[in-house]
């Protein structure tokens, strides 16, 4: 009883072709760059594309292969895309209750599915009269959400479903959609660029780049062990390809050694470590940090109390500085600086 | 066209024996078109609208024609298609005796030909405007390709619809060359409101004008009815 | 233009000449700066070509389409400097159309009816008879429906079309079937006589009431069945000059000459 699939699509001389798999009541996140193919993996799974290869089994029952399509209307499926795409001549009870309607249940049974849903996503009967025009983005959202499940499908398609909302209303519907899943007993696959949808709502995680899974896993494992830039961008680790370990030194592409604490075994690494165990100064530093580095500013970025300062040099990297180091540094972009971090701080782990 | 209206005859020329059976069989046959326009040409409006290729391009190409075609083409077109040794017509007359040409039912014919393709341009155009999106969450949902028709597409594109429909009619309303041509001119069968005025006008003028009066008040007033509702 | 012969040739160049010695009625038509004078039965050498010029506009009954158009030619042969042209159509919108101001030299009707409808002063313009005509059944080649005369039209297997009522060839029709008290199976009534033939060449109708001469025209597109003289009509076509040009008058004269009726005669009309 899972979502199982191997999707295989043709678009010109673009190519998708990934394995997923995803278990009842789970979250699959589907994170990636614009263009990777993250969209055509949802209208595959939706029947809106038509598969070249592979295949898509539910619950034991094949929904397509290059062979054999069914059509959207015949598979359990709820979509949910940025926009909320409601009809916008129905109200919003009609709206949720189309589905039910189009699949044949009985008019007073599906409008008592729709009010179930609606109130679940914490929309009260005063909204039910109401047409999409008359919503806020968030309400909309939530609305549309409610009809995608109001067919109780086993597979729920999140097409970046928090993306189009203003900052104001999306922790509102973040956290909606995180508490309604959470009693959701069928499969969901989420596609998000945002980390943070990606985190707080799936169970796992597969990161594709120009049609195929750069790396899947458990958020947690992903975050510690990123194997991709992008994969190492989300996380927010600096990520490096090196090569075999001697005495705990590897050398990277560009040549620069790097020392690690961790034990290496295997001849091809990859080697990261978190922007905040980055210390930065004016002059070489003296103290115990195996990692020293001579760099230039390229850029300095505020959020809150931390400064972000990405350094080009022997080795690119970013590293997160406090407020007041960085005023104590006067750092500016062109400024030249050392960069230190200790070898306990840098993760090593086969490539 | 008012300055030159006989007023005070009017009244004589509006009950005019010729005048009231025309007026009577313009409005039957018009709204018996746009009746066949709304059910033939809008679901054909959709087709065109969600198919591609080169089939529906031709097929596009054909309802088209009419367009471009003077009616009275299209008349004699009409009577190669169903006239007594027509394509169609001879094995209809032979298969159930009904003979089209001089019946109302060319009129209709004849009046579809023409205002069919006005109506399937306009709504294909609505259908097009749509959100193909709208369309494909409503076939997620469950709906079938006949219902995403009749509960989204066909209730989103409405005053599409209802414009193309009062386009259609204002066009049937006005036909007259692949009407005279195919259906004839016989008063009370044939001969609607505008070749009532064309016969009229050589023997008659001021019948014929007012004639013409009642035919643009009723334009006017159905136009505007209609704008209030729907067009604005 | 076969039928187009060189005595016909001729005469159009003694018309042209005919015509200068007309002039000299005030007219500004070019040809009055010519000094010859001669008279038609004096000239004994056509010339080959006329000093006439201008333009002559002829509004002409429909079933005058075609002895018209071979009379214009002729005439345009022998007199290069005038152009004629004409506007064929059902004589009740043509004299509409003059009485609503449509400039005219000429005017051909069918019957003397729609000559009510002009203005006063055009009625009181010079008119000549040019030719009589006469009605006649029309029916497809070799008449399917065995039409023998006015009586077969009331069979109800047959469909009858004819002119509309406001023009002359449908009211002479509908004159002689109450002469011959005979209510045919009418299923249309169509605009003008070309209008009307054309639903006989179709095959759509069995019968049609039209003139002699259409049938003529028509060659073997369509049979006809002669109607009696004792229940027939006779429509009179008379042309009114409305205008006094020199060249108007040339081919009037060419119209209502012997070469004139000769070429109408070809064509099925009768002489006046």
């Amino acid at each position: 009883m899972s979502l199982r699939a191997r999707l295989g699509v043709q678009r010109g001389h673009f190519t998708v072709d990934v394995d997923l798999t995803v278990e009842p009541g789970h979250t699959l996140a589907i994170l990636g760059p614009n263009g990777a193919g993250k969209t055509t993996i949802l209208h595959a799974l939706a029947g809106l594309a038509h598969l070249d290869g592979g295949h898509i089994t539910v619950d034991e029952t094949t929904w397509a292969t290059p062979e054999t399509d069914l059509p959207p209307e015949k598979r359990s499926v709820g979509l949910l895309a940025a926009d909320h795409l409601l009809f916008p001549h129905l109200s919003a009870l009609d709206n949720v209750a189309f589905g039910p309607r189009s699949r044949g249940t009985r008019a007073d049974t599906a409008y008592d599915i729709a009010r179930r849903e609606l109130a679940r996503l914490g929309l009260a009967d005063t909204f039910h009269a109401r047409r999409p025009h008359q919503l806020s983005h968030g309400q909309a959202q939530r609305v549309a959400l409610a009809r995608a499940l109001a067919t109780h499908p086993r597979v729920l398609l999140l097409d970046e479903p928090l993306s189009a909302l203003d900052p104001e209303s999306r922790p509102t519907v973040r956290q909606a959609l995180a508490a309604r899943l959470a009693d959701f007993d069928g499969m969901t696959v989420l596609v998000t660029h945002d980390p943070l949808d990606a985190l707080t709502l799936a169970d796992e995680l597969t990161f594709v780049r120009d049609g195929r899974v750069v790396q899947s896993g458990p958020p947690q494992q992903i975050v510690r062990e990123p194997r991709d830039p992008y994969v190492a961008q989300v996380a927010g680790l600096n990520l490096y390809a090196a090569g075999p370990a001697r005495e705990g030194t590897l050398h990277l592409a560009s040549g620069a050694a790097i020392v690690t604490a961790d034990p290496v075994i295997s001849r091809e690494n990859w080697v990261s470590f978190p922007p905040s165990a980055v210390v930065l100064g004016r002059h070489r530093p003296d103290g115990s940090a195996r990692n020293t580095w001579r760099g230039r500013v390229a850029r300095v970025e505020l959020t809150g109390q931390i400064a972000r300062v990405s350094l080009t040099g022997e080795v690119d990297l970013v590293a997160d500085i406090t407020l007041g180091s960085l005023a104590e540094l006067h750092l500016a972009a062109g400024d030249e600086v050392w960069a230190s971090v200790k070898a306990t701080e840098v993760r090593a782990y086969p490539r | 066209m008012l300055a030159a209206t006989d007023w005070r005859h009017l009244g004589a020329h509006l009950t005019n024996p010729v005048v009231v059976p025309a007026i009577r069989l313009s409005l039957i046959t018009t709204i018996a078109t746009v009746a066949l326009c709304l059910a033939l040409g809008t679901p054909l409006a959709w087709l065109l609208s969600r198919r591609d290729g080169r089939l529906w391009s031709w097929i596009r190409a054909l309802v088209t024609v009419p367009v471009v075609l003077p009616p009275v083409v299209g008349g004699v077109a009409l009577l190669l298609a169903y006239g007594r040794f027509g394509l169609v017509g001879q094995p209809l007359d032979a298969a159930t005796g009904l003979r089209l040409p001089f019946t109302p039912y060319a009129v209709v014919l004849a009046q579809l030909f023409v205002s069919l393709p006005f109506f399937v341009l306009a709504v294909e155009g609505a259908f097009r405007a749509l959100d193909p999106r709208l369309l494909s969450v409503a076939g997620t949902l469950g709906a079938s390709p006949t219902r995403v028709f009749l509960r989204v597409a066909l209730p989103m594109t409405l005053p599409g619809v209802m414009s193309g429909a009062a386009l259609a009619w204002a066009r049937a309303l006005g036909e007259f060359g692949a009407t005279i041509t195919f259906a004839g001119n016989f008063s009370g069968r044939t001969q609607t409101a505008p070749l009532a005025v064309y016969v009229a006008l050589q023997a008659d003028p001021d019948a014929a004008i007012a004639l013409s009066l009642v035919m643009l008040a009723l334009s006017i007033a159905v136009l505007g009815l209609l704008r209030g509702r729907w067009l604005s | 233009m076969k039928r187009l012969s060189l005595p016909l040739m001729t005469a159009v160049g003694l018309m042209g000449m005919t015509a200068l010695t007309a002039c000299g009625s005030g007219s500004t038509d070019s040809a009055t700066s010519a000094s010859a004078a001669m008279t038609p039965s004096a000239s004994s050498t056509p010339s080959p070509s006329s000093t006439l010029s201008g333009t002559v506009t002829v509004l002409a009954a429909a079933s005058l389409t075609e002895s018209f158009t071979a009379l214009e030619k002729s005439f345009e042969a022998a007199n290069p400097g005038v152009d004629v042209t004409i506007s064929f159509g059902s004589s009740a919108t043509l004299a509409q159309q003059i009485a609503q101001g449509a400039p005219a030299d000429l005017y051909a009707s069918a019957g003397t009816k729609a000559l009510d409808q002009l203005p006063a002063e055009a009625k009181a313009k010079p008119t000549t008879t040019l030719a009589r005509n006469v009605l006649e059944i029309a029916t497809p080649p070799g008449n399917p429906k065995k039409v023998t005369g006015l009586a077969s039209l009331a069979d109800a297997s047959i469909n009858v079309v004819l002119c509309a009522e406001t023009v002359p060839c449908g009211s002479a029709a509908d004159a002689v079937l109450t002469k011959a008290a005979v209510t045919a199976h009418v299923v249309s009534r169509e605009v003008d006589v070309k209008a009307t033939l054309a639903k006989i060449t179709l095959g759509e109708a069995d019968a049609a009431i039209v003139y002699h001469s259409d049938v003529v025209a028509a060659g073997s597109k369509v049979e006809g069945v002669e109607i009696p003289a004792a229940q027939n009509t006779t429509l009179a076509y008379p042309l009114v000059r409305l205008t006094d040009t020199a060249a108007t008058k040339a081919f009037a004269d060419l119209l209502a000459s012997a070469a004139g009726l000769k070429e109408l005669e070809a064509v099925g009309f009768l002489a006046p």
